[in-house]
């Protein structure tokens, strides 16, 4: 029988054996410095161990404050915060994008074509479909899924948005904050630094679901949120201010127009609308100027007649003329070198100031212009304001344009004056020129214009009181150019009641109410002269004359229609303060009215 | 016979219980360990149920603010609704559908309220 050895075993060659042990050697070392890295010197890929936990644990969030909301006076709300959803998708999770795009297209009103690219493209997990979509459009989204929760693969995601849900009202005082939350026009911007908030910030060790521990020490600096800021604006008012805006511009085919409205007494705007508008909403859509821009604050005009009423004032007040001193109007006036004419050439004879208003007579304003002589003249320039900011809470004001003889010597000469008399070669913002006639509205005393009546922070409230900026003229300079105002507001009434009535004499513009105005008819300078095809029909007053409540200033740019502005310019003007004069419940007197009236009308 | 009487263990601790208490209470150097052992485990225990309620609560407070923030959430919308409702253009929309028309001036009607006089506080003196 065979004897079967055992297998001799193959000899290993020692080089081989001491490679071997070489190389586990090796990855001792090296694994011994690594231990030796961790547990002593605590490291790992460079960078330490408790630095790495520490990031790892700990949550850094900055926590965002709420951005304080805007009204108007009553509370109606014009700007606040709202969450929306967004609608996100994971396209690697869409099964039918086809379908899917069909479905979802007119929820948030995009074309179906465009969605189904975004949600076939397997290389994308997170596309934003749409951003802030109604509540409404969100519930049919979710609608589209099960138990309540969007579709496999789409995602609403609630963000933060500021909302405007007047839309275009009062959108030139509110202004717009854009999409990061940063006010960039109107009240938005003036105040934002207020409005915004302080942020906050959270530190805190965070579980495998990123929720803070609270077993672990956190900081936590509460974020503080914005001020709330209530309007001086009245809803109402500047309802009935934007709809007769956008009424006379169509009907006059205007490049613009303004509107404004404000309380003498205090100097807060009730109203503010300018044309063209904007919705704060959407401010993406319109042009960066067309969203910056508040006309009534920037645009500068030649004021025309409506100044004869500052310069009857600084006469009366300096004691240059009396309301009985007399000038005589021939039509026109020669001074240095230049015929200097009416708007019709004709002569009215005889004038005091207040028939100088009257007849909105140039002759006659030159020559009470040269009677306050050039210092008093620009003094009272300006202590009325004009050539400088009136300081509204609103940014991006103008100052007008005022030679002054001092300041520009090569720009005045004695002719300025004579111009400046009747409201040409000078130039005033709209909120300067109704600031200045609401002084004389106030009995003389010039308020700050502001449009923020009260800022809260939670429950604590603090109201912005009215600041008398200076006097300017006394009292019974301004009873006395009262009555001149309330005489000239019954010249303008024929064109408002002499359809319907058929008296086409003077009589209350306004039926029951004594009403101040002027009217003014501006040219429009360009190229060194003016504008032979355009002008800016203004009228300027306050109602009711004795004790006023508003001042108003209606200016229409350019009409094509009405040959000289006003035309179009004193129904407007006639329908705001008819209308007002309800809204505020002042009682009409019975007795002021003419043949054929009626109170509230014609309607 | 002679009698001898034998106490059993327990009889016995009794006894020197009462005759030396403090001799009883004194641990020797394993009682000590054992006692701190059970101490640090029993506090442990505590400490761990505690941290536990804690972070109980924690979760539970965080779960009540997300509620609080998810509800302020929705009345913002609730509030956003009024608003868009409460524009006057919609309301003057919504007044024309249900028939209402401005007044006329044949139906304004003023009327002056007399004030009553200011009544005469009686003085005591």
């Amino acid at each position: 029988m065979a004897q079967i050895s055992a297998p001799r075993r193959a000899a290993v060659p020692r080089w081989r054996i001491n490679i071997i042990l070489l190389v586990v050697f090796v990855m001792g070392l090296l694994t011994t410095r690594q231990l030796v890295l961790i547990q002593v010197y605590q490291e790992l890929k460079g960078r330490r161990l408790d630095e790495l936990v520490q990031g790892e644990l700990t949550k850094h969030v900055v926590l965002q404050p709420r951005r304080g909301t805007i009204t108007d006076r009553n509370g109606v709300a014009l700007a606040m915060n709202v969450n929306l959803n967004s609608l996100y998708v994971d396209s690697t999770k869409i099964e039918e994008p086809e379908k899917m795009a069909i479905l979802l297209a007119p929820i948030i009103n995009r074309e179906a074509s465009d969605l189904i690219p975004l949600l076939s493209d397997k290389t994308r997990e997170w596309t934003r479909l749409s951003r802030w979509i109604s509540p409404e459009a969100a519930d049919q989204i979710r609608k589209l899924g099960e138990e309540g929760e969007p579709p496999t693969g789409l995602f609403l995601i609630e963000e933060a948005k500021r909302v405007y849900p007047q839309g275009e009202f009062a959108s030139r005082i509110v202004g717009a904050a854009n999409y990061e939350g940063t006010g960039i026009a109107g009240v938005e911007a003036f105040y934002n630094d207020e409005i915004k908030g302080i942020t906050g910030t959270l530190q805190a060790e965070q579980d495998r679901d990123q929720r803070p521990i609270w077993i672990a020490p956190t900081q936590i600096v509460e974020p503080q949120d914005g001020v709330d800021v209530k309007l001086t604006i009245d809803s109402t008012v500047q309802k009935l201010a934007e709809d007769e805006l956008r009424r006379v511009v169509e009907e006059q085919q205007a490049e613009g127009a303004t509107i404004l409205i404000m309380e003498p007494s205090s100097g807060e705007i009730l109203g503010m609308a300018t044309w063209p508008v904007f919705d704060p909403n959407n401010y993406t859509e319109y042009e960066p100027e067309q969203v910056n821009r508040n006309n009534a604050l920037t645009d500068v005009y030649e004021p025309g007649s409506t100044f004869k009423v500052i310069v009857t004032a600084m006469g009366l007040q300096t004691g240059a003329f009396t309301p009985d001193t007399t000038v005589y109007d021939g039509g026109v006036v020669h001074r240095y070198g230049y015929d200097i004419g009416n708007w019709n050439r004709a002569g009215n004879g005889a004038q005091t100031p207040g028939q100088m208003l009257y007849n909105s007579s140039n002759v006659a304003a030159l020559q009470f212009g040269e009677m306050v002589g050039r210092d008093n003249f620009y003094k009272y320039v300006k202590l009325f304001g004009y050539g400088q900011l009136t300081g509204i809470d609103l940014g991006g004001e103008g100052q007008g344009i005022v030679n002054w003889p001092e300041d520009n010597p090569d720009n005045w000469s004695d002719l300025t004056l004579g111009q400046n008399s009747f409201g040409q070669g000078i130039a005033v913002t709209p909120i300067q020129h109704l600031t200045a006639m609401s002084a004389i509205a106030n009995g003389g005393t010039l308020m700050w214009p502001h449009v923020v009546k009260e800022k809260c922070l939670g429950t604590q409230c603090t109201p912005v009181k009215p600041r008398v900026v200076r006097r300017v003229v006394d009292q019974g300079v301004t009873d006395a150019i009262r009555g001149m105002l309330t005489t000239n507001a019954e010249h303008y009434a024929n064109l408002i009641w002499g359809p319907s009535t058929g008296n086409w004499a003077d009589q209350p513009l306004v039926a029951g109410y004594h009403v101040a105005a002027k009217t003014g008819t501006s040219q429009i300078p360009v190229n060194g002269g003016y504008d032979n095809n355009s002008v800016i029909g203004s009228v300027i007053g306050f109602a009711p004359s004795d004790n006023p409540r508003i001042a108003v200033l209606v200016k229409i740019d350019r009409p094509k229609k009405a040959q000289w502005g006003i035309e179009a310019a004193i129904p407007v003007y006639h329908r705001i303060v008819t209308k007002l004069m309800t809204h505020f419940r002042i009682p009409p007197d019975p007795n002021y009215l003419g043949p054929g009236q009626v109170i509230g009308g014609p309607q | 016979m002679a009698i001898t009487q034998q106490q059993l263990p327990l009889q016995t601790a009794r006894v020197r219980r009462t005759q030396s208490p403090s001799s009883y209470m004194k641990l020797g150097d394993s009682g000590l360990i054992v006692g701190a052992v059970v101490i640090v485990c029993i506090l442990s225990l505590l400490f761990l149920a505690q941290t536990g309620r804690v972070a109980t609560a924690g979760y539970h407070l965080q779960e009540l603010e997300r509620e609080h923030t998810q509800l302020l959430h929705e009345a913002e919308q609730y509030e956003y609704r009024i608003a868009t409702a409460s524009r006057l253009d919609a309301i003057t929309e919504r007044a024309q559908k249900l028939g209402l028309r401005p007044a006329t001036n044949e139906q304004l009607r003023y009327s002056t309220i007399e004030l009553p006089a200011v009544p005469v506080v009686a003085s005591n003196e």
